[in-house]
């Protein structure tokens, strides 16, 4: 644990957040970029039909004006009634006004006449839209028509688009706010601007809408921030526990071959601690046969060489001694405790796993009637277990990999437990069977033939038996015989 | 100081070794000198006494590797064997390579030692007479004056008195005296070992 803890510290979480943020970023500016250009295509679109449906009131006053010059005043009083009905009809129409109605037909509207007059089509009198209403003027053969128009009123609320626009007409002088629009509280603007495609009218129509913060896609941007905060979680943790993973494949490669490495310089000591003893024991040895063997056999000296001989054996074995001590110090056995065998399976199973993949042998189900405690050295236990699934596991190297199986049971009986460990390679050939826990014998080529020998010791050291077998299906078979006390029978 | 018998160094940071060694060595007559350390040895060592050196490539205070490079650089004669408790290939390979004669696993067995040593010992001496005649050779070769050499080449080009007198314009008769003289003055008794002995100087 405190490696993983170690490890934890030592992640850049800086730089993961610094992704999450450009992430988030990249993702909240498209956002905002795709939802401005919407609002956008939306505002051209309702500024298009405002303009068309202003076009149409002013070409609307045209052909009313028309009308009237065509039909004529009845008398003095101008048709007082067509008048009144087209007031109703026509809201915007807030007075009708007829050339033969003095004083009202003022020198304003005079002016209008004869320039209407001139150009053939009727002309708005005087510059007062400031006011919001405005005459326009049509000179007729008889009589002339004036149409007070309320600029207000020209907006036909039906077809009317719904947005939030600012609606503004003008001519060279003045301009009119037709409506108001929401432009205080926005940061950003749109415009659109064009001439009314009136002859009589020549207004321009400017559209205004105002865009806020508040109007961008907020619900949209928390949600991408969560997600994008979630993916870079996501990925930080994935590639956290692939480090980790190559970590501990290393570590564990690492430690054997730092074992294998200690074990090489541990072996070149020993030969050399043993083979100077060995050589003057040799040499003291031959030494006095050939010392006895002369013709005038020198008895004296060859006592001398073998008593050389024997204190060189003497040195020789406390070499030894002196060698198991120091590795018997540092193997501090542990006590042994109460270890449940299927979960130090488990265990060794999982330090097993990267084998297991290289070998792609399927998962290895264990089985057991029910959990077995047993009294164990659970570290002992541990490399005995990791040294036999490894064994069977090579073991089965050869066999194709359809057909590997590798079985564990765990039984137990009244005073025993047995864990067996079976595969189904070729099995141990008969000559092998009775020497295959001596040290330094092994039928793999490369194999240093110790394994199963410390096996048997780290067994037996813990009062397990361990033994091996051919199964009748084929394929070796190796068990751990555990007795069981009546406090763990309790247990 | 040089004794005709010849010597065996022993160099091996182990006494029991040396002792051991030693003993065995002399059981068949050898004369041993056993060292401790490469400086005690190289204090004692005759580069001319013949003889042979034992050496193991695993000691304290400079490797016994170190000590055969020095050897090699002092254009020393004698055979070295190389005796060491754990052999590898790059080990034996590197010896070999420096020079070693031969190369012997601890612990050794006492046939394969005498053995061994026996027959760098016999090289060695072989080697050893052969350089010496030759120097002898070559010494009594400058002693020839200048006539005297020009005659030795034409009998050891197989001409006669008569012959020899007739190319250098001598009368048989002084020819005689010369080729007295040299035979003399190289100790040669006969014609043949004259030849034998003066051929290769006289053409190079």
């Amino acid at each position: 644990m405190p490696m993983r803890h170690l490890f934890r510290n030592r992640t850049r979480s800086p730089a993961w957040l610094a992704a999450w943020l450009a992430c988030a970023a990249g993702g909240i500016g498209w956002l905002c970029h795709w939802d401005y250009q919407a609002q956008r295509r939306l505002f051209e679109t309702d500024s298009r039909i405002a303009h068309r449906l202003l076009t149409q009131r002013t070409v609307q006053h045209d052909t009313i004006l028309a009308t009237l010059a065509a039909v004529g005043a009845e008398d003095a009083r101008c048709a007082p009634s067509a008048r009144a009905q087209i007031m109703r009809i026509y809201p915007q129409i807030t007075d009708v006004l007829c050339s033969r109605m003095e004083p009202s037909w003022d020198e304003n509207l005079l002016t209008a006449e004869a320039a209407s007059r001139r150009s053939g089509h009727a002309q708005v009198a005087g510059g007062e839209l400031s006011r919001g209403r405005y005459w326009l003027v049509q000179a007729g053969e008889r009589d002339s028509w004036a149409l007070l128009i309320d600029m207000r009123q020209m907006i036909p609320r039906t077809e009317w688009p719904t947005a939030p626009l600012q609606v503004q007409l003008r001519d060279a002088s003045s301009s009119m706010l037709l409506q108001p629009g929401e432009l205080t509280e926005a940061t950003w603007q749109m415009n659109f601007s064009k001439h009314l495609s009136s002859g009589s009218q020549p207004f321009d129509l400017l559209i205004r809408r105002g865009f806020a913060w508040s109007d961008l896609p907020l619900a949209a941007i928390a949600f991408w921030s969560v997600l994008s905060g979630l993916i870079v979680a996501a990925a930080h943790t994935a590639r956290r526990q692939a480090v980790e993973r190559r970590r501990a494949e290393s570590l564990l490669r690492l430690r054997r071959a730092e074992r294998l490495n200690t074990l090489g310089e541990l072996s070149a000591g020993v030969a050399h601690e043993l083979n100077q003893p060995l050589t003057a024991i040799l040499a003291n040895c031959q030494a006095a046969r050939r010392l006895l063997g002369m013709e005038k056999g020198d008895v004296q000296a060859a006592e001398a060489a073998l008593g050389h001989a024997i204190a060189q054996a003497k040195r020789a074995s406390a070499v030894i001694n002196r060698l198991r001590g120091l590795v018997e110090q540092r193997q501090q056995e542990q006590p042994a405790r109460p270890v449940v065998l299927g979960d130090a399976v488990r265990r060794a199973l999982h330090l097993l796993e990267p084998e297991l993949q290289q070998r792609h042998t399927a998962p290895v189900h264990v089985e057991e009637s029910s959990p077995v405690t047993v009294r164990a050295d659970p570290v002992a236990l541990d490399q005995i277990l990791h040294n036999l699934l490894l064994n069977a596991l090579q073991a089965m190297d050869g066999m194709p990999v359809a057909s590997r199986r590798l079985r564990i049971q765990i039984a137990s009986g009244r005073h025993d437990a047995v864990l067996r460990i079976a595969d189904n390679g070729p099995g141990i050939p008969a000559q092998a069977l009775p020497r295959l826990f001596e040290p330094f014998y092994t039928t793999r080529e490369d194999g240093l033939g110790l394994g199963l020998t410390l096996c048997e010791t780290l067994a037996g050291n813990m009062g397990c038996t361990i033994g091996a077998a051919n199964g009748t299906a084929g394929g070796a078979e190796f068990s751990l015989h555990f007795s069981r006390m009546e406090e763990e029978m309790a247990a | 100081m040089s004794s005709v018998l010849p010597v065996i160094y022993l160099i091996d940071d182990d006494e029991a070794v040396r002792q051991g060694l030693a003993l065995l060595l002399s059981t068949v007559g050898m004369q041993v000198q056993a060292h401790a350390n490469a400086d005690s040895f190289l204090l004692r060592f005759d580069p001319e006494q013949p003889g042979a050196i034992l050496l193991d490539v695993r000691m304290p205070g400079g490797s016994g590797m170190s000590l055969l490079d020095r050897l090699m650089a002092m254009n020393v004669t004698q055979p070295v064997i190389i005796l060491t408790g754990h052999a590898t290939v790059d080990l034996c390979r590197r010896a070999f390579k420096s020079g070693a004669t031969e190369f012997l696993e601890k612990p050794v067995d006492d046939e394969v030692l005498i053995d061994t040593l026996q027959k760098a010992l016999k090289t060695h001496l072989l080697q050893k007479s052969r350089k010496e005649a030759e120097r002898t050779a070559q010494e009594r070769f400058a002693r020839l004056s200048a006539r005297e050499r020009e005659v030795l080449e034409l009998l050891v080009a197989g001409l006669t008195n008569r012959e020899i007198g007739r190319a250098l314009d001598l009368s048989p008769r002084t020819v005689e005296v010369h080729r007295a003289h040299l035979a003399e003055k190289l100790e040669a008794e006969t014609l043949a070992q004259l030849v034998r002995q003066y051929a290769p100087l006289v053409e190079g």
